[in-house]
């Protein structure tokens, strides 16, 4: 597996995959080029949850998005999840595997968030170790994700873009660039987006996130509630000119509007991606 | 500090009972000072702030799948007090599962023992039915019983018929009427200001998956009780027997093959084994 990074397949224009639209998924009617399905949704053994992902992997690309690998746990991963991860892969056959670039285990407890990192060697020389048994185990390379986050770590000894950085190249895999997650640390640690994206590796950008986030006294929170917003559609865009064509993806997870509206989203970023793209 | 003493620090921190701040006030010096070495904010936002946002985060996420599984439950509980419920059972109960939808496996029998089930008795066996329909809705796709199955066995075999529960049925009882409780829930009347009181005989309730739709419905004790025999590997014969233990009918022996009739209909039992009107593990057809 390890080597010269592969070239980046493209997908199009997607979106997450969330419970209100399970019937029109059922009735083929997701009409975007591909959906991402939260992983651990789909850990059930059968009925509609599984009904539902078959359906929609008939008519279009999957991706598997996982929220609860926490590759940076310092507990090592857990191979009953990743047993459960694979026998999905086996049977959706999903275009690529991602998850996060954080922490979310304690022993043998979750935390159900994606909490963050020291950017340190240490860390680094982590998640190296735990990405290698995942990639073994699931015999792929998968994608992290650059999550958002509300503290840093004082032992931290480098900018987040480096430290995602060189994960990314120690252990041989693949990012998913949320662009609202990075707006989002941008205004709560006080830097500029623009530098974070002119500091990743281009070749093992595979995926973009849009999203929204909330507004609060002293930082934005990463809701997932309502329409992409302006800055990080601005954002997007400078992420096309600098990466070219990568798929991307619209993540609404709080009042899950009607798919018409969802739709609108995601032909917004396809748009987009096609006046950049020329 | 290592990454593991800084993770085990956070930790400790967001599932802190009563907030970072508490945390805070409770530490003792050491942890104080790890702490402030550990974490950092800004002069308007400062590191305890920035961690309340993660322990809030953690409440939250565990108690709203909590609210959205077991909404009859709450309902029944009104508020404060199942926010109370909630809140001990985060406290007592960390996640254990890496899907979130599983973390309510423990919450039935927590309630069972919790001060909540004295001041409601029958509180749990609601919460029951309602983690029974979470559970149906992924339970393991498997080959079913149909009627060409059932009649395609000769009548002779019949007496000595023994059937398996589909893995996505389940079959409880609840001293409250959850059905009437449901529609309260639905068509969100207010939560019931005294304990309800329990009915005279328990309710018998079934939830089952019939295509890929979770059903439940209440089960009169005349058919529960047979049906409770079928589900534990009786024989027909000792179903019939079940049913005739509950009345004096002469007409029972066509009740109890419109029962079958029905159960079959309802998917709550797996195939009988030799293969016959089997179907694919996941049937891949939308519901009509």
């Amino acid at each position: 597996m390890p080597g010269e990074t592969p070239a980046r397949p493209y997908l199009g224009h997607g979106v997450g995959l969330r419970l209100p639209h399970y019937d029109l998924a059922l009735r083929g009617q997701l009409d975007v080029d591909w959906v991402e399905a939260v992983s651990e949704n789909f850990f059930g053994e059968g009925g509609r949850p599984l009904a539902v992902l078959e359906a929609v992997r008939r008519d279009v690309p999957v991706v598997l998005h996982g929220v609860s690998l926490g590759i940076g746990s310092t507990v090592k991963p857990d191979e009953t999840y990743l047993g459960r991860l694979r026998n999905l892969c086996d049977r959706i056959e999903p275009a690529w595997v991602s998850d996060h670039l954080c922490w979310s285990r304690n022993g043998q407890h979750h935390a159900h968030d994606l909490l963050p990192l020291p950017y340190t060697e240490e860390a680094i020389a982590l998640v190296t170790r735990h990405l290698a048994i995942v990639q073994e185990a699931l015999g792929r390379r998968i994608l992290l994700e650059n999550v958002s986050s509300y503290v840093t770590y004082r032992a931290s000894e480098m900018p987040e873009w480096t430290f995602v950085s060189e994960v990314a190249r120690r252990a041989d895999c693949l990012l998913l660039v949320d662009l609202n997650n990075i707006v989002v640390a941008a205004r709560n640690f006080g830097f500029d987006p623009i530098v974070y994206l002119d500091n990743l590796p281009a070749d093992r950008v595979w995926q973009f996130h849009l999203a929204n986030h909330t507004d609060r006294e002293h930082y934005k929170l990463d809701s997932h509630r309502g329409p992409v917003p302006p800055s990080v559609w601005q954002l997007y865009q400078v992420a096309l000119e600098r990466f070219g064509a990568v798929s991307s993806l619209i993540e609404w997870d709080e009042d899950v509007p009607e798919w018409s509206i969802l739709k609108a989203e995601r032909d917004r970023a396809a748009a987009l991606a096609r006046t950049v793209g020329g | 500090m290592t990454l593991d003493e800084a993770q085990a620090l956070f930790w400790q921190a967001i599932t802190w009972p009563t907030g970072i701040e508490d945390f805070w006030l409770q530490a003792t010096e050491a942890t104080r000072l790890a702490f402030e070495q550990t974490f950092a904010g800004s002069p308007e936002h400062g590191a305890r702030a920035r961690l309340q946002v993660y322990a809030e985060a953690y409440f939250y996420h565990l108690a709203e799948v909590l609210r959205s599984q077991f909404p009859v439950t709450a309902w029944i509980a009104g508020e404060p007090r199942f926010h109370n419920v909630l809140t001990d059972y985060v406290l007592s109960c960390p996640s254990l599962a890496p899907d979130i939808r599983r973390y309510g496996s423990r919450f039935v029998s927590y309630l069972a023992h919790h001060t909540i089930a004295e001041h409601q008795p029958g509180i749990d066996q609601v919460a029951a039915i309602e983690w029974a329909i979470v559970a149906c809705l992924d339970a393991r796709n498997q080959p079913i019983l149909r009627p060409r199955a059932l009649a395609e066995t000769p009548i002779v075999d019949w007496p000595a018929l023994r059937f398996t529960p589909a893995e996505a049925t389940w079959l409880g009882e609840s001293v409250l009427p959850f059905a009437e409780l449901a529609r309260g829930q639905r068509t969100n009347v207010t939560s019931p200001a005294a304990p309800i009181p329990r009915l005279a005989e328990p309710e018998y309730v079934l939830v089952f998956r019939k295509g890929l739709d979770v059903r439940h419905r209440s089960l009169s004790a005349l058919e529960a009780r047979p049906l409770r025999v079928a589900f534990v590997g009786g024989s027909l014969a000792e179903i019939c027997e079940a049913a005739a233990q509950e009345t004096e009918d002469p007409a029972l022996s066509a009740q109890v093959a419109r029962w079958l009739e029905q159960w079959v209909e309802d998917e709550l039992f797996a195939d009988l084994g030799d293969g016959a009107g089997r179907e694919a593990l996941t049937d891949p057809r939308p519901t009509p």
